[in-house]
Parts: structure tokens; sequence; C-alpha cells
């Protein structure tokens, strides 16, 4: 129970956060939209969260056909200067006209940044998405070499990912290394950390894996509670030493760990401040809500009416009150969690509030 | 409460960072007064899990030298076995830290 205890001023703190909440969902102002550019992929990791039931075979969205949902719903609705838009994939460095993007937006007045496996970030490549204004980026690296090839089945994507890292570390660029924690590295984080502050990597962000996608099927990448708690413990500790600049992903409620293991209190924002177009055009929240919450699609459906009036599922979550979180006493901090642990059914597929018990 | 007292109480627990929805000062230039500042409220930065970090106006620059980080040092891929060398002087070093303080 160590883990899920409230003392009273972190108790105090989250209703207050709460309140102002309320105040965020209200206006839901678009802060990040994600651009689903591409469903292709150069690997074919074990725990990617684009599961089997999205086609790799669909065919990349014609960038004029974003730029339109740009020009048309989206810049004369916000200010361009406060919405950061991420190029999502798949994997985006397969797209030779990501620089020709990037400078599209950039001219719109956006700012831009990108995830990537890192597998194809020649130093070139890199320059010349910097030159199209590239902002930020963050690369996949989900430990050793042994553990990361493992998970992202190809044997060089481990030092391609490292050495993609090391070149942004010299940029300026914002930018981060995600690591997936699996059984595997729990017990060589500290090893692993150290590697990655050699290699002159500041910025870490850690997140497990949670059943779905192919990772639904392949027990030995997910964590047991004893190893979710090690990782929190971990990622405070590290914290607290300062010499590299670590948080937990957004997903989950972490009880007494929450405003220690990363920089704000939890709050799922897909739907609240988050966007993502979809490859095939569906409007949804983040990426990372594989379930079918689409909310409706820019080939048939004007976004901004959308953003505007439709997420209601995602901005009122007391449909979420069923099965365990009915009577859960800290669902009016966690909301139900994240909208990506949902399944189709609206069903609770894993709860980080209970991996804490 | 409105919304400016929460902050500042969040503020007071220490948790003006986890709070991260502050108010911004932003000038209003239709006013007459073009030096009234404007409370505005900000909207939570979260870190999205498939996100990348917001840009903090940081200045990117092309690598054009491979063999140095932004403070000088010589880059080098760091082994596995760089990694265990440090991580048991760390170890050392906390160890003799802390028989010290005995």
């Amino acid at each position: 129970m160590k883990g899920q205890r409230l003392g009273l001023r972190k108790r105090i703190g989250l209703k207050l956060f709460k309140d102002m909440q309320e105040h965020v969902v209200e206006r839901h102002s678009l802060r990040t939209l994600f651009w689903e550019c591409t469903l292709r992929c150069n690997l074919r990791c074990r725990h990617c969260g684009s599961d089997c039931r999205t086609d790799a075979t669909l065919k990349d969205m014609p960038l004029s056909d974003f730029l339109r949902v740009l020009d048309e719903e989206v810049t004369p609705n916000t200010d361009p200067s406060r919405v950061l838009i991420i190029f999502s994939g798949g994997e985006v460095l397969v797209r030779p006209d990501l620089e020709e993007a990037g400078r599209e937006v950039k001219r719109r007045g956006y700012k831009w940044g990108m995830v990537t496996n890192g597998m194809a970030l020649t130093r070139e490549r890199l320059n010349s998405l910097i030159e199209a204004g590239l902002c930020s980026v963050s690369v996949s690296l989900d430990g050793f070499e042994d553990i990361h090839n493992d998970i992202r089945q190809n044997p060089l994507s481990y030092s391609r990912a490292l050495e993609a890292l090391r070149l942004i570390s010299k940029t300026g660029l914002a930018y981060d290394a995600i690591t997936c924690v699996t059984p595997a590295l729990v017990d060589r984080l500290d090893e692993w950390k150290e590697l990655l502050i050699s290699n002159g990597i500041r910025n870490w962000r850690i997140f497990s894996v949670f059943p779905a996608g192919r990772a639904k099927r392949d027990e030995g990448l997910h964590l047991n509670a004893e190893q979710f708690r090690k990782v929190m413990e971990f990622i405070r500790t590290t914290r607290k030493e300062g010499r590299i600049n670590l948080s937990y992903a957004c997903e989950g409620f972490l009880g007494g760990y929450e405003a220690e293991v990363r920089d704000h209190f939890y709050m799922c924002a897909a739907g609240v401040n988050v966007a993502s177009i979809r490859v095939n055009g569906d409007i949804s929240g983040c990426t990372s809500v594989r379930s079918n919450y689409t909310q409706g699609n820019i080939y048939e459906d004007k976004f901004w009416e959308v953003w505007q009036n439709r997420f209601e599922q995602f901005r009122n979550r007391e449909w979420t009150k069923i099965d365990e979180c009915a009577e859960c006493k800290v669902w009016e901090f966690c909301k139900g969690g994240g909208m990506h642990l949902r399944n189709d059914e609206g069903k609770l597929m894993y709860c980080h509030y209970n991996m804490l018990k | 409460m409105n919304f400016k007292w929460k902050v500042a109480l969040l503020t007071l627990l220490g948790f003006s960072t986890a709070a991260c929805c502050g108010t911004k000062k932003t000038s209003k230039s239709e006013d007459k007064n073009l030096n009234k500042i404007e409370a505005e409220e900000e909207d939570p930065k979260i870190m999205l899990m498939y996100g990348v970090p917001f840009p903090e106006g940081e200045i990117a620059r092309p690598v054009e030298d491979a063999k140095e980080f932004p403070d000088g040092s010589i880059a080098k891929p760091v082994t596995e076995e760089d990694a265990q060398k440090t991580l048991e002087a760390i170890r050392k070093e906390r160890e003799a830290n802390a028989e010290a303080e005995k």
C-alpha cells in the first residue's frame, strides 16, 4: 500500500489541480496536434502500439491534405505559435517529403517535432530536418543492445538509435530518449542510466508496456507489481540526484508517486488539449489511443467543428466509473486512467494505481 | 476560489511545477495602456507518451563536428563495459562517502 498512500499535502494539491483541470477541459484549447503521416515502418517491434488492427499497407496521407486542414480549420481558430505539431508513424523518416512538410508547417507559424526509432537518422538527414525547422525530437531506446535489438527485432537498431541520440544531443534541439522498460532491464536501470549519461544524453523518459497491440500477447514484456514499484523508486531517486532529466510518461495515476516521478500531476490530455489526425483521416485524441474512439474524419467532417463539438467521451469521463473504477477512492484524481488504456468496450485494460498496492 | 488563487496555493504547497498550468503574463495591445499586463490561464504541458518535449526556445544548429558535445568533451560511443566501470566507480564513491559520514 506504500506506493498508493497519499499524504495530506499531496491530497490537497491534487484536489486543487483537479479543480484547475475542469477549467482546462472547459477551454479545451488545442495545444498538440499529432499527424500520423505514415504507418509504414522500417522495424517490427514486439511492443508496437500501432497494433495489428491497423493496416501498414494504408497509403501515407498526402501532405496537401494535412495542410488543407491546417489552413482551413486550425490556423484560423488558433494561435499557431501555441500549437505543437508532432509527426508520428509508423516511422516518420520513411517519408521522403518530411522536410517539405516541416518547412510548410513552420512557414505557417507552428513548431514541429517528431518521434523516431533512429534507424534512418543520418547526420545529413538530421541537418536537413533542422534546416526545415525541426524543434523537438524523441528517439526510442529500450535498453542495452541485447534488450533493445530483441524488442526491435533488428540487429542494427540499437547502434543506430544510440548514434541518433548522440548526434541530436549536439544540436541544441529539445529532445529525449524514450525507454520502454521491460523485465530484463528493471535490475539494470542504474547501469543503463550511466550509459545514457556517458553518451551525452540528458533527457530521458520511461514508460512500461500496457496490454494492447502486439504487446498484449507478449507477456515477457510486462512488468509485475514488484518490478513496477522498483521502476518508480528508481525514477524518484534519479530525479533527486539530478544528473539526468528523467520522468515517467503521462499514462496512469501513480498515487504516492504523483509529482515525484514526472514534472506534472497526472492528467490525460487526449481530446482536451491533444488531437490527432490519423493516416486515413480519422480524428481522435492522442496517437496512443488505439481503440475506436474516433470522433470524425477530415475527408468527411470539418476538423474544427469536430474539435469544438465532439470529443464528449474524452472531456467528460464519468462513463469510466465502471467495474473496478466504480468504487475506486482515487477516481476523482485519475478519471479512469488514460484513454489509451480503455478497450473498444470502454473497459480498463491496465491500472497503474493497482500496480502500486 | 479563482484560478489564480489555486495556482498560488499550489505554489505554497510546493507544487508549482506539478500543477504546470499557471498564468502567463501577456500584453494586451488593443488596450490604450500598452504597458498593461494581463494574466492569461495556461494549459498544462503534459509530456505525452508518444509525444516530444515542448520546445522552450532552443536554437538548433546542424551537426558539423560529430567529435564533440556542446560542453567540448570528446564524443565516443560508450560501451556497456564502460558504463559498468562508471557505475562501479560511483558505487565506490558512495560507499566512501557513507563511510566518511559514519
